[in-house]
């Protein structure tokens, strides 16, 4: 019989062949750059869409160019068929475990996290077939400084296609492909003449209206300042509560504080934190506030930046918790949302790799589009940021990892727990029975009381832990034992005759077992784990309360 | 080894889960058996691995690996100048009796390459 060890032909024919094509990429649907000139720094806002065209639940990862030198990202929202989330600061080991846990148990998880070279990698997970998806990335960044009047400003869009970055695996790698999407681009830049380069002939922006771009080149700004603009400084209402200032010459600086004694502006604000950042081109200094709340436009970007370079701050603050407040992405800290446990797809998803556009080469761009002003359209700029907020949902049309399929399965044996109750209602009293005593009205009622209460702290119906209740129900057999099994119930304590020879011994393996029983159990209650400890603990402690007042009667002396 | 946990195949193969994610929809490595609840994995998951981190390692472009893996004709490892030695797929990473293959493939190495027959090939041949 042939092997595959036999055929073995001519070991360069798979290299001729052509039709062995891989995976193919996710390819974007629109991207919009927004960018606020607030010299010398720029806050960029990247609004990237595209949508799971597969029939599968996935996982989208999207590799970006490698962060400019100072640049600093403080912000991630993700939309999924809708659904919007904010993610938030974590550990970078334990927001990748967690990730990967939330990914193998199939929860919605999204990570957005720094690899070497400060290249940025994206992963969204738990994305249904059909769905369209956006992700926005805030981040702020210095600008070029050449000359004295003059401020340039470079943000990429596209990779090279033979962009390769060592030691890199090949999920992580940016994927490339020559498929163009649409792209738009607005600049609020009050006080600046804003020219846009590199997409053809050199534009000047006069608007904050959108204009098509070319999604294959880098948008490249080359900022002059008008009569009574700077590029040194920007400052809004520093004075006051919530207000900030940045500045890239020493002098123009006017909030008092410590570190720049010479401000002329005094006030009895509390909230601010300053910070400076060594640039190629010079210091940049920055005042923002820390509180998220009541704080002026574009402060967000700011206190990332005052945040990643923190020097005082008004009360005594931990920089490491500065940082974490101004929600900073870096290589010890990445931004995730892990969607909560819930009703599961049955299958883990697939990961998509998502292409940026092929970067053009230098002798491609003779001639580019022309950038054309378009029509206002209904598209929502991100300019106005929401409250800031842990993570949360602003809409929730399907609870994240959610089924969604036609057949969602629906919880079954609704009367279970009331028919257990019952049973076990009736067990006990015919026990009481067999011992020859009647069940006691008061305890029946105490019971009864217990039952109900319990029942009506039952979880959700789709919650995992009710699934497992059956299951659960077991925890609550070895103090149940050790009861009926004791002598807390019996009033005759013996008459002073020596108890059972059984007794106590089995109220000790009683007690043995509810250790070990919520532990055994733990293979077995994916989705309710936590549940099962608490409840577990919560037993093995009525069942010891149970055993130590057991042996305490059974021996006096 | 069966009934492996994804957890388990991330610490014997020491890959990161997000590559063995990659590599399992690219069809690099076969999908779980099993679905999310109960998805296991086992030897054949470890071996398809570790080939393609070895060929990897040896140079080879994801493109490149898969064109090897499904043309099945063999994988192409430069020794010395003038030699090249060929290896099934199947091979790559799967462990097995390798010191033995390895001393075949030398002795077949030293008979064609060397000067003279030796002496019992010489009297083979008279």
């Amino acid at each position: 019989m042939m092997t595959a060890s036999m055929l073995l032909v001519d070991p360069l024919a798979a290299f001729f062949r052509t039709e062995l094509a891989g995976c193919r990429p996710l390819t974007l649907d629109s991207t919009h750059v927004d960018i606020t000139l607030l010299p010398p720094l720029a806050q960029v806002v990247v609004v990237r869409q595209f949508t799971n065209t597969s029939d599968q639940r996935i996982e989208a990862v999207l590799t970006l160019p490698p962060l400019a030198p100072e640049e600093v990202v403080f912000r991630l929202i993700v939309s999924i068929g809708g659904t919007q989330y904010d993610a938030t600061p974590r550990g970078a080991r334990r927001a990748r475990r967690d990730h990967d846990a939330a990914i193998a148990e199939g929860h919605r998880a999204i990570l957005f996290e720094l690899l070497k070279h400060d290249i940025p990698i994206i992963s969204v997970a738990g994305i249904e077939p059909g769905y369209e998806v956006e992700i926005q990335i805030w981040s702020v960044k210095p600008l070029e400084r050449n000359t004295d009047d003059l401020a340039l400003l470079f943000v990429p869009l596209s990779a090279r296609h033979d962009f390769v970055v060592s030691g890199l695996l090949d999920a992580d790698a940016p994927v490339t492909t020559s498929e163009r999407h649409t792209a738009t681009l607005a600049v609020h830049a009050p006080d600046l003449q804003v020219t846009l380069c590199g997409q053809g002939n050199p534009y000047p922006i006069t608007s904050r209206d959108p204009i098509s771009i070319d999604c294959a080149a880098p948008v490249q700004l080359e900022i002059v300042p008008e009569l009574g603009g700077s590029i040194d400084h920007c400052a809004w209402q520093v004075d006051q509560i919530g207000g900030w200032e940045v500045t890239s010459a020493r002098g123009t600086e006017t909030f008092r504080h410590p570190m720049n004694p010479e401000g002329i502006l005094s006030s009895d604000r509390s909230d601010w934190i300053f910070g400076v950042m060594a640039t190629r081109h010079g210091e940049i200094r920055v005042t923002a506030p820390l509180p998220t709340e009541g704080i002026a436009p574009n402060a967000r970007a700011m206190r990332a930046f005052a945040a990643a370079g923190f020097r005082e701050s008004a009360t005594t603050q931990d920089p490491e918790a500065v940082r974490r407040t101004a929600n900073i992405l870096s290589r010890k800290t990445s931004l995730a949302f892990i969607g909560p446990e819930g009703e599961l797809s049955h299958d883990i998803p697939v990961m998509r790799k998502l292409a940026l556009s092929e970067m053009l080469a230098i002798g491609e761009m003779g001639v580019p589009p022309e950038p054309v002003g378009l029509e206002p359209f209904d598209y929502e700029t991100p300019a106005a940021p929401p409250e800031p907020s842990l993570p949360r949902k602003l809409d929730d049309p399907i609870a994240p990892g959610a089924r969604i399929t036609p057949n969602a399965q629906v919880p079954r044996y609704r009367l279970l727990p009331w028919l257990v109750a019952a049973v076990a209602m009736l067990i006990l009293s015919g026990i009481f029975q067999l011992l020859g005593n009647a069940l006691p009205p008061r305890l029946l009622g105490l019971l009864v009381l217990i039952t109900l209460a319990a029942l009506a702290a039952l979880p959700h119906d789709r919650l995992p832990i009710r699934r497992r209740l059956p299951m659960l129900i077991l925890l609550v057999t070895p103090w149940i034992a050790a009861l009926i099994a004791g002598p807390l119930l019996d009033d005759r304590t013996y008459g002073g005759a020596p108890p059972p020879g059984w007794m106590i011994p089995t109220q000790l393996g009683l007690l043995a077992v509810s250790a070990v029983l919520p532990l055994a159990m733990m293979p077995f209650m994916r989705g309710a784990r936590h549940f099962t400890l608490a409840l577990g603990i919560f037993n093995f402690a009525l069942t010891a309360f149970v055993t130590i007042g057991g042996i305490l009667l059974l021996t006096p002396d | 080894m069966t009934g492996l946990k994804f957890d388990d195949l991330v610490r014997i193969t020491g890959i990161t889960p997000r590559q063995i994610r990659y590599l399992i929809a690219e069809g690099f490595v076969p999908s779980a058996t099993g679905g999310r609840t109960y998805a296991t994995y086992s030897d054949v998951h470890v071996t398809a691995i570790r080939r393609y981190d070895r060929l990897r390692s040896l140079g080879f472009p994801p493109a490149a690996i898969r064109l090897l893996l499904e043309a099945r004709e063999g994988i192409p490892v430069p020794i010395a100048d003038g030699l090249t030695l060929v290896i099934a797929p199947d091979l790559i990473g799967r462990g097995g009796d390798v010191a033995g293959m390895a001393a075949k493939a030398a002795a077949k190495v030293e008979e064609l390459l060397s000067e003279g027959l030796d002496d019992d090939r010489k009297h083979a041949t008279r």
